[in-house]
């Protein structure tokens, strides 16, 4: 193998190692979230407990499920669909993002505070 | 090679870019679960650009790619994902195949990380949040494979490119 | 070529070893106590498996129980000397187990530092204001007095493991302080036990030990005048401790009567509504909410200093007042 054979090599699976590790950084332990947040245009748009099943109509742009616990975007305005096609979020720090839409759907919590004084 | 033919080498690949990009929309290749992933095709055609007739024309094809592609079935935010990824991509591309030190798959790969990275940051910064960067470790990985198939297609494609050129070019 | 293939297959396997080393996560588990310290007890920790937690839960039970029963001051126990023992029989000198003497150790020095504003020989007085607040009715001020006769730590003896009162009618009271001891020893247990990321809750007496897998612990701060937070505190390994007038009281005549009392005045302390510490001993950190709840702010801040202690001051007319690394924790 020449040279640049085998430096695209070691590149493709640095790629991949460095892929993993954010994975593994990303994922670390999520605890079951409590609400869910949305951010239109980087403002907060409004937070919905994740108990109470309810469809959100996001400002026309899309609409956001919460059913049985999950989050999901059932159908979106915007031209690629992406967003109706990510799974379900459920566990606190799980994101969907819209970018045509520039909506983001965040689950949030896993308690507010670990104690109290 | 002279310059009419190369200008029509141009339109040719930039044609050919849109028409990837374009089939890419028609049918959708995606990982149930993590959609926005894409094969890329038309980056072919803008390395194939930058070995063939070199960096100008590519940044051509590429803007023009965008931009048609835009007009044809865009956004305005979509137009500037887009910008910043195929920027960042070319630069990233032309900087590795000028140290020489890489062969096709990874100047492609290194495009297709430049590509992804540059459109999260962008989407990051419009949409005033982090968040966006919960993708980074699927479209690396989407990058490494995509990168890689869409080198090896060039590397087979490449020689009979370069052979029609050139039986043209006398 | 070979060597290429051999690399790569290197690379690969580093790869492999490593993904299911981060798909190995810790989960959340949590259990609550009511039988220990007259409080409701919480035990929140990561641990890679259940029976991991439960190895941690039960030490941090059984450490729990066991000094519950050496600090009761109201029942003894077959077979242990205890505070309640030593209440009675320390007119004669009483050989006491080890966690005694260090309790009354800690004591000593914060006896001494806060000029005897902290005092465990405050016993017979607490124990009326304690009757009082079980009836709903005020103390006569004339027993308090005459249970103050003998109340002062320096007539306690302690010597070779051996505590002896002046006066047989002495007794000591280790509130202030036992909680924060006792959190300190089973916080011991659980890392003896293989677990290190935890929050050990002992009513408001909060010790937190490593980090959640996503971020630092959350400690929030009581706001007593209404129902949320003065502030919330990202804490690790460090002991939040707060003294506050709304944590145990009784109310006369519209009159709120809480249960930090001032040995001076033999009344509830009326300075501040409540005083929050981060220090990272527990003890020391449980000392120090109880102290710095009787003393002024520049004499509480001196203490702050001494022993490396951030602390929050909720004064009575509700303005707060901070150490100045207190809110480095804040967030």
């Amino acid at each position: 193998m020449k040279g640049n054979a085998k430096r695209d090599l070691i590149l493709v699976a640095s790629v991949v190692l460095v892929a993993a590790a954010l994975f593994c950084a990303f994922r670390v332990s999520r605890g079951e979230g409590t609400a869910v947040e949305i951010t239109v245009d980087g403002k907060v748009y409004g937070t919905y407990p994740l108990d109470d099943d309810r469809e959100i109509d996001v400002d026309g742009r899309l609409v956001v499920s919460i059913k049985d616990g999950r989050a999901s975007v059932v159908s979106s305005s915007c031209r690629g669909g992406d967003c109706v096609r990510e799974r379900a979020i459920s566990r606190a720090g799980e994101t969907i993002v819209c970018l045509p839409g520039a909506v983001i759907i965040r689950v949030t919590g896993g308690g507010e505070v670990d104690a109290r004084v | 090679m002279k310059k009419a033919k190369k200008a029509a080498l141009t339109g040719i690949l930039a044609a050919l870019a849109l028409a990837l990009g374009y089939l890419e929309f028609l049918i959708p290749v995606g990982i149930p679960g993590v959609p926005g992933v894409k094969p890329g095709f038309a980056n072919i055609m803008i390395m194939a650009a930058l070995y063939l007739l070199g960096a100008g024309e590519a940044a051509v094809i590429s803007a023009a790619r965008i931009l048609l592609s835009w007009l044809l079935f865009g956004s305005f935010t979509s137009l500037v994902y887009s910008f910043c990824g195929g920027a960042l991509s070319l630069a990233v591309m032309l900087a590795l195949k000028k140290s020489k030190a890489f062969g096709f798959v990874g100047v492609s790969v290194g495009g297709a990380v430049a590509h992804n990275t540059a459109q999260i940051t962008a989407a990051s910064l419009m949409l005033g949040s982090g968040y966006a960067f919960y993708y980074l470790p699927v479209l690396l990985t989407a990058a490494a494979v995509t990168g890689t198939v869409n080198g090896l297609l060039l590397k087979a494609a490449l020689p009979a490119a370069e052979r029609i050129v050139k039986s043209n070019a006398k | 070529m070979k060597r290429v293939i051999c690399r790569a297959a290197a690379l690969l396997l580093a790869a492999a070893l490593f993904l299911p080393s981060c798909g190995k996560t810790k989960k959340r588990y949590s259990v609550t106590y009511t039988e220990f310290f007259d409080t409701v007890t919480n035990f929140t920790a990561y641990c890679v498996s259940e029976s991991q937690f439960d190895r941690a839960e039960k030490a941090v039970r059984d450490k729990l129980g066991e000094l519950h029963r050496l600090f009761d001051i109201y029942n003894e126990y077959d077979g242990t000397v205890n505070l309640a023992t030593v209440n009675r029989l320390a007119g004669d000198g009483v050989p006491v187990p080890e966690a005694i003497g260090d309790l009354l150790s800690v004591y000593g020095l914060f006896w001494y530092d806060t000029g005897g504003l902290l005092d465990p020989a405050l016993g017979p007085v607490l124990r009326i204001w304690h009757d009082c607040r079980e009836k709903g009715v005020l103390p006569d001020t004339d027993a308090l007095e005459a249970a103050d006769e003998h109340a002062s730590f320096n007539r306690v003896f302690m010597s070779d493991g051996v505590v002896r009162f002046e006066y047989p009618d002495m007794s000591l009271d280790v509130g202030a302080v036992a909680k924060g001891y006792a959190s300190g020893a089973a916080a011991g247990a659980a890392r003896n036990a293989g677990v290190s990321d935890f929050v050990l809750d002992l009513g408001g007496n909060v010790l937190v030990s490593g980090k959640k897998p996503d971020g630092d612990w959350v400690v929030g701060v009581t706001d007593p005048t209404g129902e949320g937070f003065i502030t919330k505190l990202a804490v690790t390994d460090a002991s939040v401790v707060t003294s506050g007038d709304y944590q145990r009281y009784f109310e006369v005549d519209g009159v709120r009567y809480h249960h930090i009392i001032d040995p001076f005045t033999l009344m509830p302390a009326t300075r501040y509504r409540a005083v929050t510490v981060i220090c990272r001993d527990p003890a020391y950190a449980d000392a120090l909410s109880t102290s710095l709840f009787l003393m002024d702010e520049a004499g509480g801040a001196a203490l702050c200093r001494k022993y490396g202690a951030e602390a929050l001051w909720i004064r009575a007319d509700g303005t707060i007042s901070k150490t100045e690394g207190f809110s480095s924790y804040e967030r």
